[in-house]
């Protein structure tokens, strides 16, 4: 296929020069295909200038200033304990990374998309539920905890994997590389929550 | 273009204490960071907290600012790093089915006073929800803020070629949302 989008974005940004102007009128005529994307194009265009200057309400221009400052004014009464954060951080990730990569050995997470997109969102539903956990001794990880940790996440994985794979993003989740990164994911009232959760489910 | 000795001046009278000049850096891009927030994550509420953290960002790393790219290009990088790790939060949320929790805080507000124009936003808005995220944000800094794919690959730190690959799939996605989507 053609990507002609930088003509189409040239000729109305005003960016071609007379001569190339020309030859792209001229290659209008002639191409009717070319004509119609090209008029497709313009309406999407015509769409995004209209939307792209929009001047915000007063009222919530100037509440933006005055929320800045409140938080900032209480932003050392909520300072979290990173420590406590990095060790759930990592806790998460292990879990998830486990179940994931534990469904059909997996060696590289990249392969987890790849390998999700076979299954019918039925499928993965009833594949995630019927794991078989002979190979968990590899991990050292005790049968009865990995039933554990299924019973509390297999609800909330299979739907988050569902709609991973819908967005194609698993391996977004599965990022063994990002601890840090998923430190600042997690407010100090989530990480509390998960952690009543596993908890509760004699986890940890 | 914009006023890089109105910023130089602003920030280094903010490093030597001076709060309101915080304040008029804040009021100059908080409209920018609000939009390029808005159109990554497809809503208001999303789109303030994003504001928020960036200004705090700013507030705190403005003294360590270099000069060696225009302020804008800066913020411009912070709020799209940060709309991305936001939304990647969200996804972790969700996992957790921690979202509704969260959200109950906040309240939707009407941020567009014109009903019309208001439409044409969440039209648009709709289409690029329905974007995977690498291809929204080339497809937002693309079309609009008219940025180069030399410029995007400076902010983003990806090749031109996926650039272009990710432009090309969310253009042809969303003209075609656009066209039977009255």
């Amino acid at each position: 296929m053609i990507n002609n989008e930088e003509k189409f974005f040239s000729y109305l940004k005003g960016k071609m020069n007379p001569v190339e102007r020309k030859e792209f009128e001229d290659e209008l005529k002639r191409s009717e295909n070319l004509n119609q994307e090209f008029s497709d194009y313009k309406r999407l265009s015509r769409l995004i200038d209209e939307t792209k200057n929009i001047r915000l309400s007063k009222d919530y221009s100037e509440s933006i200033i005055t929320d800045f400052r409140r938080r900032k004014g209480s932003k050392g009464l909520n300072k979290k304990s990173p420590t406590i954060k990095y060790a759930f951080a990592s806790i998460i990730i292990i879990i998830i990374g486990y179940f994931l990569i534990s469904q059909k050995n997996i060696e590289n997470p990249q392969d987890v998309n790849l390998l999700l997109t076979q299954y019918s969102d039925s499928e993965l539903d009833s594949y995630i539920n019927d794991y078989d956990y002979s190979n968990t001794t590899e991990m050292n990880i005790g049968n009865d905890a990995i039933q554990r940790i299924d019973s509390l996440y297999s609800e909330n994985i299979s739907a988050s994997l569902i709609e991973s794979i819908k967005e194609e993003s698993l391996t977004d989740i599965v990022n063994f590389n990002s601890v840090a990164d998923v430190d600042e994911y997690l407010s100090e009232i989530e990480v509390d929550l998960i952690y009543a959760q596993l908890i509760n489910k004699e986890i940890l | 273009m914009h006023d890089l000795n109105s910023d130089f001046k602003l920030i280094k009278s903010f490093v030597n204490g001076d709060e309101s000049s915080f304040n008029r850096l804040a009021v100059k891009y908080r409209e920018r960071i609000y939009w390029h927030a808005r159109r990554m994550t497809g809503n208001h509420v999303d789109a303030d907290e994003i504001v928020q953290e960036v200004l705090m960002v700013l507030y705190n790393k403005l003294k360590t600012f270099e000069f060696k790219s225009s302020l804008y290009t800066w913020i411009y990088t912070i709020t799209n790093t940060r709309s991305i790790n936001y939304l990647k939060k969200k996804r972790l949320r969700n996992f957790f089915s921690l979202d509704d929790i969260t959200n109950k805080k906040f309240e939707q507000k009407d941020v567009i006073d014109n009903l019309e124009l208001k439409q044409k936003v969440e039209k648009i808005e709709s289409a690029l929800q329905k974007l995977p995220v690498k291809q929204r944000e080339v497809f937002v800094m693309r079309n609009f803020d008219e940025l180069s794919y030399e410029e995007i690959a400076h902010i983003t730190g990806k090749s031109i070629g996926t650039l272009k690959a990710n432009h090309f799939h969310a253009l042809n996605k969303i003209k075609e949302m656009v066209k039977y989507d009255k």
